[in-house]
């Protein structure tokens, strides 16, 4: 019996081959694009809940309040791991975590990887995999360092890891105590190595004080242990090792579980609500349209294609067929389409999915030997076939044999209304993702364009690191005599990098409130303004060679000015528990940080003692190629510093990667919108041939009667255009508002303006009115007395 | 009014080749009521579409008021057919989705006329042809002699010279036929040049010349006025 039933099946979707081609090849897509999409969404899903005690893991997150409005953060005290760890005991162990990046060599086999310093419980706490080594006592001894399987191979080939010996920096020895299996893509730990905290204190030296927050606390509590009792013991822990400071009035800790880091990791109103969770919910609704915009091509062909197979019905009903069994029959029909799409969509999906890998920088994997996996495409190939075959099932199967032999079915203008509902719906979907598409681009654009402040132009900075510190002047001078570069300035951090904030400061005139400012802190030890171009509008660049006093001068940059109040800022003094600083000029704005917030009020430090050199930027030589200026400054630093790999970054690139993550959503919903337009084509393709087909005859009698075939054409496109036209106008309301929506996330953001939707609404009906003219034109051109002939 | 010479018309298909006029000639004078006849598939619709501007002939000559139309390309053709012919076919052809008031109004719209005396042509026709209280009706809810009646104010609302019909009494039964053939007849006598194929010796009394057709050919002329 089923085999009957697939057999007809077969026949009717052989018998109408474009018409199964059509959907198909929508269905396909659609169904690869979910499919890719959906997978991304179950790695997010993933991400950090796969620990061996994720249900108990939380981190240690801080609220505090400032002028009103409450924020987290979570960087947390030094001393407050080991005190929770003795002081509570429903928490069963603790670790910190910092981040440090070393050169880590086996003889001259020398990388420069990232890594963290742990306290000892962190492997076992997590459940990470020990390959090799010892797992008990794990990483209490400071001479020890683990290492990933990964740069273990990069270390030591293919030989044993175990016990042998790695010099990091140049100078500390470390014995390999243990291999550990690469860390998951979907875990926020991010390392090649673990050192433990001793070896930290040995090379930082101690933090014994509750006031500076540089490390990150992750707790596991106790079986059965609520996590809100210990949340609510913890509550002031901070506060209650400095007493008497006032300042913490308001600061409290809480505990952040596992399962919510990477979807709620962003702070609002202090609160974690945000985070990957949005981007998962928008790509959920994404994956859905995708397949909603498949289904309904299959729905409107099936139902256009009404007359044809009314008689079929009839015909049957008439031989005994019960309505049950037709919907029986047309549901297999499309569940066989789906069945055929599917093994299609994996297809596709496994020749698209390193291109969607490498578009959004993820590693998803298709694990064929995964019955989970099967399972999950039969789901999907049930769903669509189920979802597309329904309506149209019933539908046909509700047809009455009398009618329907006796007459043949008119055009039935009830159905035909639904079918521009749901073109009007699938071009919405549509038009909504070409709209976001281009506000995204548009905003990136925008930020892009923005005016820098500084010039980016053959400027590169080296860290400054190994025996680069104590030859640093020496560098600096070879640098310069070698004719490769123009003009260099030693900083702690590099411009496009992270700029300290401090608070604090006081000035003549200064208030309570004022204290509560905070600035970027960046530090130059000379030729600022020469080396990264910016602009002095009053006082002078700092140049301690002229000025001996200028190890504590500072530049402000206008936004810093204004939020001083100053009149007449130079010359004037500002401090600081810990410095004291005069101002000696003022500096045009330039962007620090992310070119996506405000401008922020910056402090350009000359040489002060409180900060060291760990950056040299320098400006390349423009009269030479660059190729040898390159050469000319490595040979420089292979001299002074041989123990390191020389490594050199161009501004301009850094500075470029900071739009990476914009880059990937324009680029993943421009994809999606490009793949919606192009199967919702396919359907109206299928619709424009139909619509032709069955109005052969009366474009004939047009014709006769003396239309044109650009008449006839724009006669066709008519019926087309009005739903597109109200597509248009619901999907701009709502396009507008996510975006809208999306761009506060941005202080420096573009208006969304009305062109974006011109566009959109311009290519939609470019490429809906070619493929509807596509179809039309050989009906429109047609000798008009074929049509009438054939009847 | 009209002048063929020497008209041939082929058929080509991927198997056979269908000559449907061969070395066909005859005249039309201005004013005249002509009826064609002969078996199925002997080239009287063929015929028909020629005269109509709706097909190019393969070869020969084919005056048009004294213009030689038979190189005429397709936007020459339509235009000349716009302005000068109208048509009536055995099947009615009206469109399903336009009421009787719309079906009739498409020529004059594709003309240009202007709105307001589309529809004063429109009201005149259809009280000619007694369907004004059906004017809002589609098709399917008028019965065939209504509809052919309709066809008919269709053809003439251009007010046309020449009026092309093809069986337009086929579809019929007697008494609507010859209310058909009536209209016609009245049309003739106010002017308008007709040429009529048809099946029915009956309907081929109401003209002044039969020409009989065979195979392409023309075989005989019976003039009866
Ligand atoms: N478009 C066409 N393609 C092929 N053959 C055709 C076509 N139109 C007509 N014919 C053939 O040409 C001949 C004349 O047809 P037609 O003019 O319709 O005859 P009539 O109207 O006298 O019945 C017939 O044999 C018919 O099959
Ligand atoms: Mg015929």
């Amino acid at each position: 019996m089923i085999k009957n039933y697939f057999k007809t099946a077969w026949r009717s979707l052989w018998k109408n081959r474009s018409f199964t081609i059509l959907n198909v090849l929508g269905l396909s897509v659609g169904m690869a694009a979910t499919c890719m999409i959906l997978l991304w969404v179950q790695q997010e899903l993933r991400f950090d809940r796969w620990y061996k005690n994720t249900d108990r893991l939380y981190q240690v997150y801080n609220r505090d309040v400032s002028s009103g409005v409450a924020y987290t953060y979570s960087s947390t005290p030094n001393p407050m791991g080991p005190v929770l760890k003795t002081d509570y005991p429903e928490i069963e162990d603790v670790s910190r975590t910092a981040e440090g990046q070393f050169l880590i060599a086996n003889k001259d086999r020398q990388f420069k990887p990232g890594g963290l310093f742990v306290d000892a419980g962190f492997v076992s706490m997590f459940g990470f995999q020990v390959l090799e080594g010892d797992a008990s006592g794990l990483l209490e001894n400071p001479g020890d360092i683990f290492i990933t399987e990964a740069l273990a191979g990069k270390l030591f080939g293919k030989g044993d890891a175990v016990g042998r010996l790695l010099t990091l920096n140049d100078s500390l020895s470390l014995k390999v105590a243990a291999v550990l299996k690469d860390v998951p893509a979907a875990s926020r730990f991010r390392f090649e190595f673990l050192l433990p905290w001793a070896t930290c204190i040995r090379l930082y030296g101690q933090y014994p004080n509750w006031t500076g927050n540089n490390v990150r606390t992750y707790v596991l509590l106790k079986p059965g242990v609520p996590a809100a009792v210990v949340g609510s013991k913890i509550k002031r822990v901070t506060a209650e090792h400095v007493p008497g400071d006032h300042t913490l009035r308001e600061l409290t800790q809480f505990l952040h579980p596992a399962s919510k880091w990477h979807l709620y990791s962003k702070s609002e109103n202090g609160q974690l609500t945000d985070g990957a969770i949005t981007k998962v919910r928008v790509f959920v609704l994404v994956a859905l349209l995708m397949i909603i915009i498949a289904c309904i091509n299959f729905i409107n062909l099936t139902t256009a294609r009404t007359g044809r197979r009314a008689k079929e019905v009839g015909v049957r009903k008439v031989a005994g067929a019960r309505k049950p069994l037709l919907v029986l029959q047309f549901l297999n029909e499309s569940i066989l389409l789906a069945l055929l799409s599917g093994v299609i969509a994996v297809f596709l999906l496994s020749m698209g999915l390193p291109v969607f890998n490498r578009l959004i920088g993820a590693d998803l994997k298709l694990n064929f030997g995964d019955f989970r996996l099967w399972f999950f495409f039969l789901g999907i190939i049930l769903m669509t076939g189920a979802g597309a075959g329904l309506y149209p099932a019933f539908y046909l199967a509700s047809f009455s044999p009398v009618k329907v032999l006796k007459g043949g079915l008119q055009n039935n203008h009830g159905s035909f209304s639904l079918r521009k509902l749901l073109v009007v719906t699938q071009f919405a979907f549509a038009i909504a993702l070409i709209i976001c598409t281009l506000i995204i681009k548009k905003q990136m654009r925008y930020a892009q364009d923005r005016a820098l402040g500084y010039n980016k132009d053959q400027l590169l900075f080296s860290p400054v690191e190994g025996d680069a510190q104590k030859n640093y002047l020496l560098i600096k001078q070879a640098l310069l005599q070698s004719g490769a570069v123009t003009t260099v300035s030693g900083t702690q951090n590099p411009i496009t990098g992270f700029a300290p904030n401090y608070y604090g400061f006081h000035w003549e005139g200064s208030t309570e409130r004022d204290a509560k400012s905070g600035f970027y802190l960046f530090n130059t030890d000379g030729a600022f303004t020469k080396t990264f171009g910016t602009k002095i509008i009053a006082g002078r660049d700092i140049d301690a060679s002229r000025f001996p006093a200028d190890s504590t001068a500072v530049l402000l940059n206008e936004k810093a000015v204004q939020l001083l109040h100053l009149k007449d800022p130079v010359g004037k003094k500002i401090w600081r528990d810990d410095m004291s600083l005069t101002i000696v000029g003022v500096v045009k704005n330039y962007v620090s940080g992310s070119p996506y917030s405000n401008t922020l009020p910056v402090m350009i430090l000359g040489p002060h003692p409180n900060f060291s050199i760990g950056t040299l930027h320098y400006k390349l030589n423009p009269a030479r190629p660059v190729q040898e200026n390159i050469a000319a400054v490595t040979a420089v630093f292979k001299k002074y510093n041989p123990g390191y790999p020389f490594e050199f970054h161009f501004v301009d690139q850094e500075y470029a990667k900071k739009f990476a993550s914009e880059e990937e959503l324009g680029t993943l919903i421009g994809l999606f919108s490009a793949l919606s337009i192009f199967i919702a084509c396919l359907g109206l393709f299928g619709l424009a041939a139909y619509m032709a087909e069955t109005r052969f005859r009366e474009i004939g009698i047009r014709k006769v009667l003396g239309a044109s075939a650009s008449g006839i054409i724009g006669l066709l496109a008519k019926d087309f255009i009005v739903p597109m036209l109200i597509a248009l106008a619901i999907a701009s309301p709502i396009a507008w508002w996510l975006m809208h929506q999306w761009l506060q996330g941005y202080s420096y953001r573009t208006d969304i303006g009305w062109l974006v939707f011109l566009i959109a609404g311009m290519v939609v009906f470019g490429v809906a009115l070619i493929t509807i003219v596509s179809q039309t034109i050989r009906a429109a051109l047609s000798n008009p007395s074929k049509a009438l002939r054939s009847q | 009014m009209i002048k063929i010479s020497g008209l041939e018309k082929i058929y080509r298909t991927e198997e056979v080749e269908t000559v449907a006029l061969n070395d066909l000639s005859f005249e039309v004078k201005e004013g005249e009521f002509v009826a064609v006849m002969g078996p199925s598939g002997c080239g009287k619709s063929t015929l028909l579409n020629i005269l109509g501007l709706l097909d190019d002939p393969d070869a020969g000559s084919f005056l048009f008021n004294g213009i030689e139309v038979a190189k005429f390309n397709e936007r020459k053709r339509a235009d000349m057919r716009k302005k000068n012919i109208g048509f009536v076919f055995q099947s009615f052809n009206l469109i399903d989705e336009l009421t009787v008031f719309e079906n009739v109004e498409l020529p004059l719209m594709y003309a240009g006329v202007k709105k307001t005396e589309r529809k004063a042509r429109v009201d005149e026709v259809l009280e000619k042809v007694q369907i004004m209280h059906r004017r809002n009706h589609f098709p399917q809810q008028l019965s065939g002699g209504q509809q052919q009646r309709v066809a008919v104010a269709r053809a003439v609302v251009n007010r046309p010279r020449l009026i092309l019909a093809d069986e337009p009494t086929g579809n019929l039964d007697s008494s609507n036929g010859n209310e058909v053939m009536q209209m016609l007849t009245d049309l003739n006598e106010a002017g308008t040049t007709i040429v009529m194929v048809t099946h029915s010796e009956h309907d081929a009394r109401y003209s002044h010349r039969i020409i009989r057709m065979l195979d392409g050919h023309t075989v005989t002329e019976n003039i009866l006025v």
